[in-house]
């Protein structure tokens, strides 16, 4: 056995982990090599040393400051508990809080969408203007009717087939809109 | 304050209770059971740490992060293994993190610390009478020696040699198989004894002049 290897073997030696040939192999170099046998020495009384190192203490204030931060801790624990709590088991106040919340939500959102539609034009309608709709729009299906492409030939439109589809001129049609729109 | 005696009652009749017992007592709301727990591990944390990283506020501040880290995570800790163990690998962790946060910041640093982030401070012997002024100087060399030790082997020999726990806790804690613990605790006991030097060889004197005193007078 080289000093490295007992070296490697100190520890284990002096804390009993080594048995049989291994341990008798160490005996052996200890008792060949006096420079390994004081190193083994050493290392005995350094354990000792270590082990009965004046032991530090925190101060006696750790125990207070400790037990407030345990307490803040606590109370943030409860708080998301109590939260949890709540929206798994709700009290009939606030279900009823939450349907009139949501009623309101939806009104509001309807209104808006009605007001600002997508397509940018408002969608408040006048009775007057639906009718001048429907009545181009009747126009429009009975043109279309009466002039089926039969034979699969396409349709040409004239200035007099425009004039039957739009009775009112979009001028006219404008002054009918414009002041009613107006009151919105 | 009445209420840290009423945990010191509770922690006297609490002797016999295990720590995993407390632990679930904790978790049915109760902070007295944990603060038993604190009192069990306050100062063998803070003797690991404090050794760990060499600064005492820094030591207070890891302690009661670890337990607060503790708490907030008392639901995962599983009895497979000890609480113990357990406590000790969160604060041997926050003191890892520490001791990675001086070094990218070491060479801002122009404070009383080495070179390994360890602040040197004369014994006290007036706060230790019953210690003689030569055993306390020899503690500081024995306390700068380790101070010196590389943080693996430093951390392996605290846990071993100061706090006494088993090679299976220390592998466990340190998060490396059980040889290479082995390893590093008998390395840092060679380094140590090679780095006292001459006081190791006055520590040898020392303990022999004891032994023939022994034998003399038995």
């Amino acid at each position: 056995m080289t000093c490295a290897e007992s070296q490697n073997l100190f520890s284990e030696y002096l804390e009993g982990q080594i048995t049989g040939t291994v341990q008798q192999g160490l005996v052996e170099h200890l008792e060949a090599c006096p420079a390994c046998a004081q190193k083994l020495k050493l290392m005995r009384i350094m354990r000792v040393r270590l082990s009965k190192l004046d032991r530090k203490h925190l101060p006696d204030t750790f125990s207070f400051e400790m037990r407030r931060a345990l307490l803040a801790e606590m109370n943030r624990e409860n708080i998301w508990l109590n939260r949890l709590r709540a929206l798994l088991s709700p009290r009939p106040q606030t279900v009823w809080s939450a349907a009139v919340g949501t009623a309101f939500a939806a009104v509001c959102f309807a209104v808006l969408w009605l007001t600002f539609p997508p397509g940018g034009q408002s969608g408040w309608r006048s009775d007057s203007v639906t009718e001048v709709d429907a009545a181009q729009h009747d126009q429009s299906v009975r043109y279309v009717l009466e002039h089926l492409p039969f034979d699969g030939e396409p349709i040409e439109s004239t200035v007099k087939d425009t004039a039957r589809v739009m009775p009112v001129p979009p001028s006219q049609a404008r002054e009918v809109v414009q002041p009613v729109s107006a009151t919105f | 304050m009445s209420e840290l005696l009423f945990v010191e009652q509770f922690t006297r009749q609490s002797e016999m209770v295990t720590d995993e017992d407390l632990l679930a007592q904790s978790l049915d709301g109760s902070v007295n059971a944990f603060e038993v727990i604190v009192n069990r591990y306050k100062d063998r944390l803070f003797n690991f740490v404090v050794r760990f990283v060499g600064d005492q506020e820094t030591a207070e501040d890891i302690v009661q992060e670890t337990f607060l880290r503790a708490y907030r995570n008392r639901d995962t800790f599983q009895a497979v293994a000890k609480f113990s163990t357990w406590i000790y690998t969160i604060a041997g962790n926050l003191a890892k993190s520490e001791l990675r946060r001086r070094k990218r910041w070491r060479f801002l640093s122009l404070g009383s610390k080495d070179e390994h982030g360890n602040t040197f401070e004369l014994p006290d012997v007036a706060s230790n009478p019953d210690r003689d002024a030569e055993t306390l100087l020899a503690e500081a060399k024995i306390e700068d020696a380790i101070a010196r030790l590389p943080d693996h082997y430093r951390e392996a020999i605290i846990l071993r040699d100061i706090e006494g726990l088993d090679y299976d806790e220390i592998s466990t804690i340190v998060g490396v198989p059980l040889g290479t613990v082995k390893s590093r605790i008998n390395r840092g006991r060679l380094r140590l004894q090679e780095d006292l030097g001459d006081l190791a060889c006055a520590l040898w004197k020392q303990d022999e002049d004891e032994t023939t005193a022994v034998r003399s007078n038995p």
